[in-house]
Order: structure tokens, then C-alpha cells, then sequence
């Protein structure tokens, strides 16, 4: 009897310890039509967010991001984190509705087609997963190489790039390899750092840590162009329907053509020790931001500079443009709201730590992430919101 | 359980003992002092990122730093990919000698030391030697490892791993080396040199130098070898992925995609590929030049002939002891006639307390007398020896002068010139006239100078600086400073690295040492050159670089490199008779060589170059923060406390109940006070109150002044386990005790090597001994002086040379019940002889004594002194105590015999064969239980013991005798293992073989 009661006890607190973390959510809030993260793919979202901002909720998301830790899916803010977890976050209330763990750390944004979440884990046992959110399981996983470029979705396909330098596509619905191509070679190895992306026409582009650029046919894995643009590669390139703005780690932005990869103009400072961090590509402009807190707008065809503006700290996140905002966050804790027409600074925020992570737009709102592990919702209040909180 | 309640009743004893009644337990430790002789007026200069702490006479100095650590700041964001989240806090001294006063380490610094960053509150320390140039590569070595830091915690704090882990120590000083700048020519002599001498150590075994120079230039050469092979970014890549595992082998291979050892192996054939072509045409040093010294460390050599014709070669070393200056006789061919003899002692006292060994030269005058300086107190100080009589002559002070270095006498002797810092922290030249004692400051500005020489005509003083117009890049050349007119011209000029400048007898040549780029842009080795001091060909046009210059010697001079050797020559001296004598660098070590026939190596040099004077550009200016207009603020400094450590420990018990404490302690910014407040609660039987058992101390010390002080206040209560109370029982000496008090402190050095020690407390004390039937309360009063003499010089286990002792005097009394009374005596004498290089004879000897009312017991036995007895086993209020130990080397390096031992960092094995002797005896200290019922004794043996109380081995000479093993882990733990018998009785009888393992160094 005794012992049976141990056993029982035991029992109790393995569920207690494994059963605390779920991600099962209601998937009706997801937005099932739109790819969710066709914003991230240029840095521009064609929303009007009204100023002044305020923060509308504070959420403790657990440990450090990424550099692109965010995916916003109809009310639902998807985060994940270096400890490996992924929290799902109602962007209405900043109120938490699910947390999984994934391996040991997800360096990248999940991706949902509305009912399965889709990740890649930079350390475990099993890299790549595809989670059931209306049953709360993973439904499958498959072990793969260390990867910090997260996921891209296509058709019925995800595609995934390790450090290794390999990038391959698997079966949505089974993981199932469908094609896989190395970029490096044994005699000269590579790896992708930096997160993929997709053009409108199905194509991937991937970037390697020596510099090169590739576009690859999402469906079979054929690479129709590549191109050097002669520095390492660390952050996401942004892409606009015909070019391609790939930050360099040594102080160079190349604007490559989209169908062509042929180079198009580029941006060099004269200090190469500075970084670009992801830039976000309109239709009319390009804004880029550097770790010397230089933020510019450049004509996307010419490369000339718009406007610029001088921040007093390194920036390292990539920029959001809106319909009538550029807002930048720094690593001296502060989130500059710049006008989209003269970079004139219209407001700046202050948060916890420094923001590290692509910013993103939730309605008419932003979404920042931070250091140590916070995520803020910043909005302009309504006169009843106001009155609440009063 | 058990253990549980004596580890924390030891834990009390501890603090309580240690911390509360210095005076009252005869406690005392030895060391060396850090004096704190100046009392700095310390102001802050805050800028966007840093404060800045100075003090107003190095203002300017202040700005420069300020503006080095702004830019390299910017630079290092984007090396780094982060920025700071705080404020950095940096500390300037204006010379080494004042650095070494600093409080913000406790530990000593020697010199060589270019500043160092603290982790507690992130501070970053740095003195100036004389060279900007050199104290902004500092700046930003620092600076790299105040973002290191940050960058791996907060990687490791993303990722919620624990941050017990960290970067190797080779990769932290080789990243801040590699990201300080250009490859400096001291690199290419390290890396040279262990390549060459093939003591180039693999990456997968640079644990084996960790903390060594040639760590720090391997690291450099790492980065180097990454930068250019994988990409800079790879660097960065490897600290954020630091979370990825424990093994940094396991780290570097995620971050290179390859096996640890391939990378290892490539960088080994990227080395060799790079230096082994530059062997072809490089002799080593010992190949060209015979040497004079063959132990140990030597260096700035001097030649002289006396009168009656003997010729010595003097320098300065150390033969792996004590830094002395040497002096060997030679033979007209230079050959040694003998070994080198001590002619200065260093190192054992204030008047010569530390040679700058590396940086200042000596010189020897026409009639025999020796110019060198020491650190001597607060400052440097020339001394004159007279060689001829072989006694010292003179001594010169200067009042604003804080380090001097390289004096040279003129060509009659009757003055010196030679380099200072002053407060400024700026090098400048000066002059000394020894007749007339008047100083005089020859140059004032921001350059540094070195190495003066005084031509033999007297009228100029060639020199090495900085002031030429490549100068901000650390390039030097030599000047020649014209005393009829105070004009300052070029010898040399261009990228070059030009030193310790030495004319010909016949004040034609200048001989100095050189670097120079080589066609791939590394520095060349440091060659001895020769300029041609005629006047230069071509045409005579003024410089439009230096307003003090004047035409005369502007032109194209003419130099010659006489050596092509594999790492460095030093400090050349041209003897009379033709000769150079010279210190290299070979195989890690410096040793004096010298060349025969220095015409002939003129007369066919290794190569010539032409320098060009008539074009020398503008003099080189570095930037500076100053004025409130960019942005900085300065006020004056006020101590603030700050939080340095907190910790607790507790420990639950279902019997004994609860017992833990805490503690926590504050400083200010430069670590000048501390308060330390400690709580700790030993109600360990559940049955005792919380408060009774409760236990608090604070106290509070200043380290600001010459003086060191500290005062506090403690309540001490509940179980006590004390082995020195005389009225505990002897077997299981467990008590209560209330006690309430306060204590002050004083410690005064009188050097650097020695001290007097005041303490007082006076304490409330309420004992209780149940098993005894003794309730005792007194107000102790309890003061005590000492004398503390420390020279010992320590080797991997422990000291292997010097003298160590103190004398302690105590009284302790019970002022208001007169229950307690009794004075304390204490002597401690430990030599140290070495007998031979590497073996040391060891003697201590010690009395103790208590006598009066309540006198508290001693206690021996254990590793730590008499071997062979269990730790504390021997008590007793006298008590005397000695011990010898003769320490040889066994095995050194036996990782190389026995591999797995590698990774334990293990030097050498050394042996030791040990004699210990003690007695303790007790005036009133009787064991009742002897008496029978009347109060008379049984036999004699009950009698015998009755006053021998054999659980406290008191009344008999007892000793132990053996061999033993000592090791060194890591350079840090000692491992000591002695097998021997014990004796009893007076040594008249054996008593049992023992075993005993310890950690500890030797005595």
C-alpha cells in the first residue's frame, strides 16, 4: 500500500512538472487566409498607426530573442525564445494562452499555416517540428542540423537552412524530405545565419556566412541565380518585388535584382567594422540602420539618401516602415518613432533592455521584443482605453 | 547530521575568533603591505559612456583616456554587435607607482602591468607609462574585455544557462590583444622566439601557459590566423555560441565547422608557413654572441674596467630568485672569469624594494660609478654605487618626480640625465647636476622619451621618443637634444621602432636596437643598428616638423643593421675595447651576450638603410575630451558604497533544527572602505530561542591612508565550539556564550615589507559551561601590538627564499570582575635558505605563551605545522615549536611523462624531508578527574597525569619525522603528501607511522 502511494506521488509530480506547458489554442483566432509574415519578407506594413503611443501590455516572455523571434497571426503573437520555448500571446491583452518547449533554443519565428505551428530549433536532439495546436501535440519532428534561419512556407512545403550549409524542404503534412541542396562543400564549408525568405513568385532566398546569395526555386530546389557580394552575411535580407537588400557584417548593403541577382547599387561606409542590420524595403524607399545608429532612407532605385537620422545608440533590429512611420529600435533601450518622410524623430520610448528583434505590427499597433524578456505592445489609447485605466 | 552542526560550529569559531578579538586570541598573519602613500584628491570626468576617475594633476592625461575609451567604445559596438548597458567605470593613475597603491584590487601589482579590469563592478583600471600611444592601446585592451564580459553573460543569460562557465583565459587576453591595434614588434619577438625555439604551444595545450606573456601574443596570432582564414565574424560567432556546450573545444568546432584539432593543425602550418621562410636568413642569438649570464632573468647590461685593470660586465637579473645587480668578471676576450656575483640585494627591503627590469637601464661613469633606480617607497629613487670602493654613494629623491627611469651619467660624472614621469603622468627629460643639486626638466610636452645617452663631448643627449610625426602609430626614433641650445633634432626617421641609443667612445656612431615592417607588414626582430653621427650627406634643410629644431644635422643619415637575429636585442653598450655588449631574447629568456669587433660588423652590416630628415612632416597630436561642450561633466569624487557580494548558506536539520547565516559587503568605487556585516544563527536544538543563538557583526575599514583602520561592532551568542577556552572540556570543548562588543584595528606599514599592528576590543562576556559548573561574566578589555617582517619570495608551493616573522604582545582583562587576566607573548621566526637554485631550507620556530587568569590554550598538530597529529590535538598555554624542512625537486613537467596529468597544470613534483618538534605545557590546567575521592592521587601515573593532560598531548615534547610529495594544481592548489613517524616523550619514544594529505602551501 505503502509503496503504491510512493508510486502514486511520484506520478502526481511528473504531471505537475510535464503537464504546466501546453500550446493548445483556440486556432479560430489565427488568421488562416493571409501568410502571416509577408510583412517580415520586405519590413513594410501597410498600416496606419496613430501616434502618441503608449504601452498597452507588458508580457515576461521567458528568456532572450532572436533576432526575428516575433510571428503575428490574426490575435495571436507567436515568440520564441532562447530557452527553447514558444509562447503564444493574445496581442489583444498580452495575456498568455499557450507555452511549449522545443528543443533548447529557438533562434527564429515560428510559421503556421492556422493550425500547425512550424519551427526549427538551433539545439536538441530534434531540430525541425510541426506542432498541433488544436490537439496541443507535436505531430511530427525530424532531427536535422543546428538551425537559426527558422522556417519559410510554401504550398505544402517548409523550407529550412542549418548552419551547415545545407537547406532543405520537407512535407508539411508528414516532414517527409522533398529536396535538399549543399551550399558549401567539404573543401570550402558554409552555413546560413541568417533567416530565409520567399519571394512573391515562390522563389527562396538564402544567404550564406561567406557572402553569397542565392535564389532558389522554392518547388524543386533549383537555384536559378547566385551572387557574392563580397562580405558575410549575418542578418535576413529584405526583399521587394525586384530587388534584394542584403546587409553585410562589413559596413556594405548590396541591392542585388531580384530576377537577375545582378548588382544594382550599394551602400558602403567607410568604417567596416559596422554592421547592417536587416533593412525594411518600401516601394518608395529603403530604410536601412547600422550599428553606428545611423538610420537612412535611400531612393530603392538610385541609393540615394533620402533622410537620415542619427541615433545616439548602435542599432542591430531591423527597422518597420509604415504608412506614415519608420519605427526603429536601439540597443540603448529606446524605440524611435522617425517620420516616414523626413526621419524626423516624432516620439521615443524607453523599455526594459536592449531591442535586439525585427519589430513588428500588430493592427494598429507595434509589437517590440527585449532583453532580458520582455515584450511590449506600444498603441495609441482611446479615450475610453484611457478611461479604463483610469 | 553531525557534520552538518561541526561544520557550522567551525564556521562560527571562525568568524568569531578571526574577525572579533584579534588581540584577545593571539592571531596574526603575515604578508607583504600595500602602502597607500598618496593621498589622491580624486575627481570624475563623465562623458557619454564612462566615468572617468582622475586626479587634477593628470587632467590632461584624463582627457586623453576619456576620448581613447569614447572611440574605441564606438568601434567595439559594432565589433561586438552590442552596446554597453551601463556605465563604465575608469580608473586613471599617472604612473605605475601610483597604480600600485590602487585599492581596487587587494593583490600586488608588478610592474609590466598595463592596467586590468575588475568583474565585481566592472571597473577598469590603468596607469600611463610615459607613452599615449601605448595608453590608448591599454584603454582599449581593457575596453575589449568589458564588452567581452557582457557579451558572454548576456549570451548566457538569453539562452538561461548558467553563467559558471566563460571563455578561456587565452581566448579573453588574445581577443582584448588582437582588437587593441596592429600587432606590436613585442609580438613578432614572442611568437618568433617559440616558433624558432620550437616552444610554440598547440591550441589544444594552451592551458600550459594560461596567464603567461606568450599566452597573450599566442592568443593574438590566434585571432589573427581566424580573422584571415574563416572570417572576424567567426570570432564573435564563437563567444555567442559560448551556450552551446561546456567544452570550448566543443564551441570552436560548431563555430568552424571543423574538428577541434584540424583547427588546431591549421593554425600551426599558418604560423610555420609565415615564420619559417624568415629562419633562412635570422641567426639566434647564441649562435652570434657569447654569453655572460646563464641564470635566470638578465638584462641592462653596463661594462666597466677598474683601475687595477679588471673588467666587469654589471646587470641586472634575477637567477630565478631575487632581482639583484650582478656583476661577472670577464677576460680581455670577454669570457666570464667566474660566476656572477651579488653586488646590489633587491627586493628584501624599502631602499631597493623592485628594479624596473625591464625598462630602465644603468649606466656607468669614467671613474666608476654606478647610476641605477629603484622603487623606493612612494617613489623612484637613483642610486650611486661606487664600484671602486664597492660601496653605495648617494642616493637622489626628487619631490615631483613619481618614476624615474634610465639614468645616464655626462661624460665627467658629475651629472645624471634621465626620464621621469611626474604627476602629470606625461615622460619628459631631466638633468641632474650632482655638485649643485639642481634638476632641470629638458623637455615638457606630451611625448615620450627613453633612454637618454650623453655624448662623450657633453653636449648632446641622444634619445629615443615618440615625437616624430608617425608617432601616434607607436613608432620611435632617436634624437639628439643639443644641451649649448636646447634644440632637439632627428637621427632617425620613419616607421621604426628605435631604442636605447649608445654612442662610440669616439662620439661617432650611435648603436641602438630597431624593429622596423617587413614586407608583409609584421615587424622585422629588434636588430642592433649603427647610425653614422657625422654629419649626413645631402642637402642641409631645416625640418618644417619641430619648432625646436635646427638645420645642422638634417640630411640623409646613413644606418646600419649589424644582426639579423631570430627575436630581439636589447640596450647595446659599446665597450672600450670595441665590443658590444648586449641582452637578447632567446628560448624565453633574456641573457647578456656580446660581440667581438664591432668595426668589422660596420664595416660589413647585415644591411644599410638611408633615412631621409629633410622631410619629417607635422608632429602628431592625439584628440582629447575637454570642456563641457562635449557633453562631459566633472565632479568631485564621494564615496559611495556599493554592493560587492552577498551570500548566505543555511542548513536544515529535523533534530538539530535550523542553522545558517549571511553576508554581505560594501565598498566604495576605488575600494577605499569597506563595510562588511555578517549574520549568522546557531539555535540548532530547536529548544533555544532564535534570538539567543543570534549572531551579528559589522565592521568597517579604511585603506586610504598610509594607515589602515577598522572598527565594529558584534554580538556573538549561543553554542560555541572553542578548543582555546581553558575552562571548555578538553575532548568536546562545546559552550555557550554571549558576548558583546566592539573592536578597532590599526595597521601601519613601515615598508613594504613590514608592519605594526594595534588592536583592541572591549566585549561583554557571559560564559556558560554546564558540565563544569562555570558561569562566568567579565567585560574583557583586550589590546595587543605587533611587529610583522615578510620578504619571503614564493615559489608554485610556497616561500623558497627570505625571512618571515612577528612578535606580538597582548594583554587581556576582565575590568570589571577581574575574572580574566593575562598577558600574550608571541614569536614567529621562518627562514627560508635557498642552499642552491632550486633547493630551499625551510625553519620555523615559534613560542607562545599565555599566562594569568584565564588564559586561553594554543593549539598545534595537523599538516599546516606539527605533522602527525590530528589538527588541533596539541594545546596549551605555552607553548613552543619548530620545524625544518628541506624542499628538492623531484620531476618537472611529468605531464610529459604521464600524459593525463596535463591537464592538471602541473609544474613540477618537488620532495621535502621534514623534522617537527613541539611542547605544550599548562601552569594550571589540571585534570580533576585524576584525584580520587580525597583529593589525593592513586599512583604516580595518576599523579603524572593529572598535569598531563594526554587528550591535549600537554607536558611532553613530541615530533614527527618523514618525507613528503608536493604538487601545484593550476597554479594555485598545493597538494602535500607526508609519510613519516611521530614521536613522544621527548623523542625517546616512536609512536605510530603516519600518513597525511593536505592541500596548503608550505610554511
Amino acid at each position: 500500500m505503502g509503496a503504491r502511494m510512493r508510486r502514486m506521488g511520484w506520478m502526481a509530480v511528473v504531471l505537475v512538472v510535464a503537464g504546466c506547458s501546453s500550446l493548445q489554442i483556440d486556432t479560430l483566432q489565427l488568421d488562416r487566409d493571409a501568410p502571416p509574415e509577408s510583412w517580415r519578407q520586405s519590413g513594410q506594413v501597410d498600416v496606419a498607426i496613430q501616434l502618441p503611443l503608449e504601452e498597452v501590455w507588458r508580457y515576461n516572455g521567458g528568456a532572450g530573442f532572436g533576432p526575428e523571434a516575433l510571428m503575428v497571426s490574426g490575435k495571436v503573437i507567436f515568440i520564441s525564445n532562447r530557452k527553447g520555448e514558444v509562447h503564444a500571446v493574445d496581442a489583444e491583452t498580452g495575456k498568455k494562452l499557450g507555452l511549449e518547449e522545443f528543443g533548447e533554443s529557438v533562434e527564429s519565428a515560428t510559421m503556421t499555416d492556422g493550425r500547425y505551428l512550424y519551427l526549427a530549433s538551433t539545439k536538441g536532439r530534434r531540430k525541425v517540428f510541426a506542432y498541433d495546436m488544436q490537439k496541443g501535440r507535436t505531430e511530427w519532428r525530424r532531427r536535422a542540423e543546428p538551425s537559426d534561419a527558422g522556417i519559410v512556407l510554401h504550398d505544402d512545403l517548409i523550407l529550412t537552412a542549418d548552419l551547415f550549409g545545407t537547406i532543405r524542404a520537407h512535407q508539411q503534412a508528414t516532414g517527409d524530405e522533398v529536396w535538399s541542396i549543399e551550399i558549401g562543400s567539404e573543401e570550402d564549408p558554409t552555413g546560413v545565419k541568417a533567416p530565409l525568405r520567399l519571394t512573391n513568385d515562390g522563389h527562396l532566398i538564402a544567404t550564406d556566412i561567406d557572402g553569397r546569395v542565392y535564389r532558389i526555386d522554392a518547388a524543386t530546389g533549383n537555384i536559378r541565380w547566385d551572387m557574392q557580394v563580397g562580405a558575410p552575411i549575418y542578418q535576413a535580407p529584405a526583399l521587394t518585388d525586384d530587388a534584394v537588400y542584403v546587409p553585410t557584417t562589413r559596413g556594405s548593403l548590396v541591392v542585388l535584382d531580384a530576377a537577375t541577382g545582378a548588382k544594382r547599387w550599394h551602400r558602403t561606409l567607410p568604417d567596416s567594422t559596422i554592421r547592417f542590420a536587416t533593412p525594411a524595403a518600401a516601394n518608395d524607399m529603403v530604410v536601412t540602420a547600422t550599428t553606428d545608429g545611423l538610420v537612412e532612407a535611400h531612393d530603392p532605385q538610385s541609393g540615394v539618401v533620402l533622410w537620415s537620422f542619427a541615433s545616439p545608440d548602435a542599432i542591430s533590429a531591423a527597422p518597420l516602415i509604415t504608412q506614415d512611420h519608420v519605427f526603429v529600435g536601439s540597443l540603448g533601450k529606446q524605440l524611435y518613432v522617425l517620420d516616414r518622410d523626413t526621419g524626423a524623430m516624432l516620439e521615443e520610448h524607453e523599455v526594459k533592455g536592449r531591442i535586439k528583434t525585427a519589430i513588428a505590427a500588430y493592427d494598429d499597433s507595434v509589437i517590440v521584443l527585449c532583453e532580458p524578456q520582455h515584450i511590449y505592445r506600444f498603441a495609441t489609447r482611446t479615450a475610453e482605453e484611457v478611461a479604463d485605466a483610469r | 547530521m553531525k557534520a552538518h552542526r561541526w561544520l557550522a560550529l567551525l564556521i562560527v569559531a571562525f568568524v568569531w575568533s578571526d574577525q572579533a578579538a584579534i588581540a584577545q586570541y593571539g592571531l596574526y598573519h603575515f604578508g607583504r603591505n600595500k602602502i597607500q602613500y598618496d593621498d589622491f584628491d580624486w575627481q570624475i570626468l563623465k562623458t557619454e559612456h564612462f566615468d572617468i576617475y582622475y586626479y587634477p594633476e593628470m587632467q590632461e592625461l584624463a582627457e586623453y583616456g576619456a576620448s581613447f575609451a569614447e572611440e574605441v567604445y564606438d568601434e567595439l559596438e559594432h565589433r561586438f554587435n552590442t552596446s554597453l548597458n551601463h556605465r563604465v567605470p575608469m580608473i586613471f593613475y599617472a604612473s605605475n607607482l601610483h597604480f600600485k597603491q590602487t585599492n581596487v584590487t587587494p593583490g600586488f601589482i608588478p610592474d609590466g602591468v598595463g592596467g586590468f579590469f575588475e568583474f565585481l563592478k566592472g571597473r577598469v583600471v590603468i596607469p600611463a607609462n610615459g607613452n599615449i600611444h601605448q595608453f590608448k592601446r591599454v584603454v582599449r585592451h581593457e575596453m575589449v574585455h568589458v564588452f567581452t564580459y557582457a557579451k558572454v553573460i548576456r549570451v548566457l543569460r538569453d539562452h538561461r544557462v548558467p553563467t559558471d562557465r566563460f571563455l578561456p583565459l587565452w581566448f579573453t587576453e588574445g581577443i582584448a590583444e588582437y582588437w587593441s591595434g596592429p600587432a606590436e614588434h613585442q609580438h613578432e619577438m614572442v611568437i618568433r622566439d617559440a616558433l624558432f625555439s620550437n616552444m610554440f604551444v598547440p591550441l589544444e595545450n594552451m592551458y600550459r601557459i594560461s596567464g603567461s606573456y606568450q599566452m597573450y601574443k599566442q592568443g593574438e596570432a590566434f585571432f589573427r590566423f581566424i580573422s584571415e582564414t574563416y572570417g572576424e565574424e567567426k570570432i564573435l560567432e564563437m563567444m555567442e555560441n559560448l551556450w552551446r556546450d561546456r567544452d570550448f573545444r566543443r564551441v570552436t568546432e560548431i563555430t568552424l565547422q571543423e574538428d577541434f584539432l584540424v583547427t588546431a593543425d591549421r593554425w600551426d602550418k599558418w604560423m610555420r608557413k609565415i615564420y619559417y621562410p624568415r629562419l633562412q636568413e635570422a641567426d639566434a642569438p647564441s649562435l652570434i654572441a657569447d654569453g655572460l649570464s646563464y641564470r635566470g632573468f638578465a638584462s641592462k647590461p653596463v661594462y666597466y674596467r677598474y683601475n687595477d685593470g679588471t673588467r666587469k660586465v654589471i646587470y641586472t637579473g634575477n637567477e630565478g630568485s631575487y632581482s639583484n645587480v650582478f656583476a661577472v668578471e670577464v677576460d680581455t676576450a670577454f669570457v666570464p672569469a667566474g660566476k656572477a656575483k651579488v653586488l646590489i640585494r633587491g627586493e628584501r627591503d624599502n631602499r631597493f624594494e623592485a628594479f624596473h627590469l625591464f625598462e630602465s637601464q644603468m649606466d656607468v661613469s669614467e671613474d666608476g660609478k654606478l647610476a641605477f633606480v629603484t622603487k623606493s617607497g612612494a617613489r623612484d629613487v637613483v642610486h650611486v654605487f661606487d664600484l671602486e670602493a664597492d660601496k653605495m654613494l648617494a642616493t637622489y629623491e626628487f619631490d615631483d618626480l613619481i618614476a624615474i627611469y634610465s639614468p645616464a651619467w655626462n661624460p665627467d660624472g658629475t651629472g645624471l640625465a634621465f626620464m621621469s614621469i611626474d604627476q602629470s603622468g606625461f615622460a619628459d627629460l631631466y638633468t641632474y647636476d650632482t655638485q649643485t643639486a639642481a634638476l632641470r626638466k629638458l623637455t615638457d610636452d606630451h611625448y615620450d622619451v627613453r633612454d637618454p645617452a650623453w655624448s662623450p663631448d657633453g653636449r648632446y643627449i641622444a634619445f629615443t621618443s615618440d615625437r616624430t610625426a608617425v608617432g601616434h602609430h607607436g613608432y620611435y626614433n632617436l634624437f639628439i637634444y643639443d644641451l649649448t641650445d636646447g634644440h632637439i633634432e632627428y637621427v632617425t626617421y620613419g616607421q621604426r621602432k628605435d631604442f636605447a641609443p649608445t654612442w662610440s667612445p669616439d662620439g661617432q656612431h650611435l648603436m641602438f636596437t630597431s624593429a622596423v615592417p617587413e614586407h608583409d607588414g609584421r615587424w622585422s626582430a629588434q636588430d642592433i643598428w649603427v647610425a653614422d653621427m657625422s654629419p649626413p650627406s645631402g642637402p642641409q634643410i631645416a625640418s618644417t616638423a619641430l619648432v625646436d629644431t635646427k638645420p645642422v644635422f638634417q640630411g640623409r643619415r646613413t644606418l646600419h643593421r649589424l644582426t639579423k637575429v631570430t627575436s630581439a636585442t636589447f640596450d647595446p653598450q659599446w665597450t672600450d675595447d670595441g665590443n658590444v655588449i648586449f641582452a637578447s631574447f632567446e628560448q624565453f629568456r633574456f641573457t647578456v651576450r656580446q660581440l667581438d669587433d664591432v668595426d668589422a660588423l660596420i664595416a660589413a652590416p647585415k644591411n644599410t638603410e638611408r633615412v631621409d630628415l629633410t622631410d619629417t612632416g607635422e608632429r602628431w597630436a592625439f584628440e582629447r575630451t575637454e570642456g563641457e561642450d562635449l557633453g562631459t561633466e566633472r565632479v568631485r569624487y564621494r564615496r559611495k558604497y556599493q554592493l560587492d557580494i552577498a551570500q548566505g548558506a543555511l542548513s536544515q536539520n529535523p533534530v538539530l533544527g535550523t542553522t545558517g547565516g549571511a553576508m554581505v559587503a560594501f565598498s566604495d568605487m576605488l575600494g577605499d572602505e569597506f563595510i562588511y556585516a555578517t549574520v549568522f544563527n546557531t539555535g540548532t536544538a530547536g529548544n533555544r530561542d532564535f534570538l539567543e543563538s543570534f549572531s551579528a557583526m559589522v565592521s568597517r575599514y579604511h585603506l586610504n591612508g598610509r594607515a589602515n583602520f577598522g572598527y565594529g561592532i558584534y554580538r556573538f551568542g549561543g553554542l560555541r565550539y572553542d578548543i582555546t577556552d581553558p575552562d571548555a572540556p578538553s575532548e568536546f570543548p562545546l559552550f555557550t556564550e554571549t558576548i558583546w562588543g566592539a573592536q578597532g584595528m590599526v595597521s601601519y606599514p613601515l615598508s613594504m615589507f613590514r608592519r605594526i599592528e594595534l588592536n583592541t576590543s572591549l566585549s561583554w562576556s557571559d560564559k556558560n559551561i554546564p558540565i563544569r559548573q562555570i558561569d562566568r561574566q567579565a567585560l574583557l578589555l583586550s589590546n595587543s601590538i605587533s611587529l610583522t617582517h615578510d620578504n619571503a619570495l614564493y615559489s608554485y608551493n610556497g616561500p623558497i627564499q627570505g625571512r618571515r616573522s612577528s612578535f606580538t604582545l597582548a594583554y587581556t582583562t576582565d575590568v570589571l570582575n577581574s575574572n580574566v587576566s593575562y598577558y600574550s607573548l608571541i614569536g614567529d621566526v621562518r627562514n627560508y635558505w635557498r642552499i642552491a637554485p632550486r633547493v630551499t631550507f625551510a625553519s620555523w620556530g615559534q613560542a607562545r605563551m599565555n599566562f594569568g587568569r584565564e588564559s586561553r590554550l594554543y593549539v598545534a598538530g595537523g599538516s599546516w605545522d606539527l605533522r602527525g597529529f590530528g589538527f588541533f590535538d596539541v594545546r596549551g598555554q605555552k607553548m613552543w615549536f619548530t620545524s625544518h624542512e628541506l624542499r628538492f625537486p623531484l620531476v618537472d613537467f611529468p605531464g610529459l611523462i604521464l600524459p593525463f596529468l596535463q591537464p592538471f597544470g602541473i609544474v613540477n613534483i618537488k620532495g621535502a624531508l621534514f623534522f617537527d618538534a613541539a611542547h605544550a605545557w599548562n601552569d594550571e590546567y589540571f585534570r580533576e578527574d585524576y584525584r580520587n575521592a580525597e583529593g589525593g592521587f592513586d599512583d604516580a601515573e595518576a599523579r603524572n597525569n593529572f598535569s598531563r593532560d594526554r587528550n591535549l598531548f600537554a607536558g611532553e615534547t613530541l615530533g614527527s619525522a618523514g618525507v613528503g610529495l608536493r604538487m601545484n594544481l593550476f597554479g594555485g592548489i598545493v597538494l602535500r603528501y607526508d609519510y613519516g613517524r611521530r614521536y613522544r616523550d621527548g623523542f625517546e619514544r616512536q609512536d605510530k607511522v603516519f600518513r597525511q594529505f593536505f592541500f596548503g602551501y608550505n610554511f
